[in-house]
């Protein structure tokens, strides 16, 4: 994590990205609504990898766990590589592991972001009920504004 | 033979396949990363005796475990262990265990592989011989439904749990279920308590789920939430 934050005047606005198309979408916006800013705002592309449980870590030495991780979330964001430099635009490429929706709002909180952006799956409203749920529980643990794409 | 066109036996099916989804899934983890510093050419060769070893260790210990809760006393001892592995599903675990190192033999491998499936499977194990009332016939089927979970499972399940994160308290619910039923039926319990209470069985599962539900969710809101944790690599963070 970059420990800069604090003397970092930029806008900063956090893209939730797991390399699917509704991510990939919602990135080519973040990029497009950032290229309109006078001051052009940074891009924190964050991917989140769901933690395993503790009787794996019982077995599994910390540095394999944080490994499988680590290599989950770069092929997750390998897709957002050649939007973002082909852009142009700022931007900083991040894994944490961690519940989807409080994991977001806390590293958003936490970069003094201004801004999260992020794709919806779309569901209709009955699965939207069952499985949109990470989109509503984001809404709760964030005070930021979320910018929602389909 | 059990009456498969009781509604008894599809509902014990039904618990079966619940249990094996809320406590198999670990296993295919451990297993992929125990396997993850072997050299290529070895890494299939692990995967497949520690999935191997994995079945046969359930097999032998539900095998076990039927043999066991014959016993006096013993569905007391597993209706109580069921209790607090219910507990325990609804407790976010934040306390880092350092892990063993996973080795980068075959043979270290497999070992770490068939340790963790050991301790792993006890808990299903011994819901699945609760869920099972004694029935072979639902034992082996709880077993063909826990290999897919344990080969392909985990990444279903955690998903599933980080979405619908009411299925986790469904089933601690339903281990609480279980445990109850399990405490009514150990031999040593005089048969004038079941026949006290009218409905007695549903009553003794109901007072488990709620209990586990109850003292889960107590001792959840007393640990924070666990912090994220950043595995971001140095070379990515530009």
């Amino acid at each position: 994590m970059t420990e800069m934050h604090h003397m970092d005047t930029t806008t900063q606005w956090v893209v939730p990205f797991d390399g699917s198309e509704h991510a990939i979408r919602a990135l080519a916006l973040a990029i497009n609504e950032a290229k309109e800013r006078h001051t052009q705002p940074k891009l924190l592309v964050l991917n989140v990898q769901l933690p395993l449980s503790a009787d794996v870590s019982r077995f599994i030495d910390g540095k394999t766990i944080d490994d499988f991780h680590r290599e989950a979330g770069e092929k997750a964001l390998a897709s957002s590589k050649d939007l973002l430099d082909a852009s142009g635009v700022a931007h900083t490429l991040h894994i944490l592991v961690g519940p989807v929706a409080h994991t977001i709002a806390s590293f958003a909180a936490t970069q003094h972001c201004s801004m999260i952006i992020m794709g919806t799956r779309g569901h209709t409203s009955v699965t939207g009920l069952i499985m949109g749920s990470v989109t509503t529980r984001l809404l709760h643990e964030t005070t930021l504004p979320v910018l929602l794409t389909k | 033979m059990p009456d498969i066109t009781s509604s008894l036996f599809w509902i014990a099916v039904l618990q079966i396949i619940a249990i094996d989804i809320m406590l198999g899934g670990d296993n295919a983890v451990v297993i992929a990363l125990a396997c993850r510093k072997l050299p290529p050419d070895l890494r299939n060769k692990g995967i497949f005796w520690g999935v191997m070893g994995a079945i046969v260790l359930r097999v032998v210990l539900i095998f076990f475990a039927l043999q066991l809760l014959a016993l006096p006393y013993l569905k007391i001892v597993g209706g109580l262990l069921l209790l607090w592995i219910g507990v325990k599903l609804l407790i976010p675990d934040d306390d880092e265990h350092d892990g063993i190192d996973g080795g980068t033999t075959l043979f270290a491998a497999i070992k770490t592989i068939i340790v963790a499936d050991a301790v792993m499977s006890l808990d299903n194990v011994i819901a699945v011989a609760g869920a099972s009332h004694g029935s072979i016939v639902l034992v082996t089927f709880g077993i063909l439904v826990s290999i897919p979970i344990v080969v392909w499972g985990s990444k279903l399940v955690l998903t599933l749990m980080d979405r619908l994160p009411i299925v986790i308290t469904l089933g601690a619910a339903l281990l609480g279920w279980i445990a109850g039923g399990m405490l009514l039926t150990d031999p040593v319990m005089p048969e004038s308590v079941a026949k006290s209470v009218p409905y007695a069985h549903y009553v003794f599962a109901a007072i488990g789920s709620i209990l586990v539900v109850t003292i889960g969710k107590v001792m959840a809101s007393r640990q924070a939430a666990g912090k994220p944790h950043d595995v971001t690599a140095k070379s990515t963070d530009q």
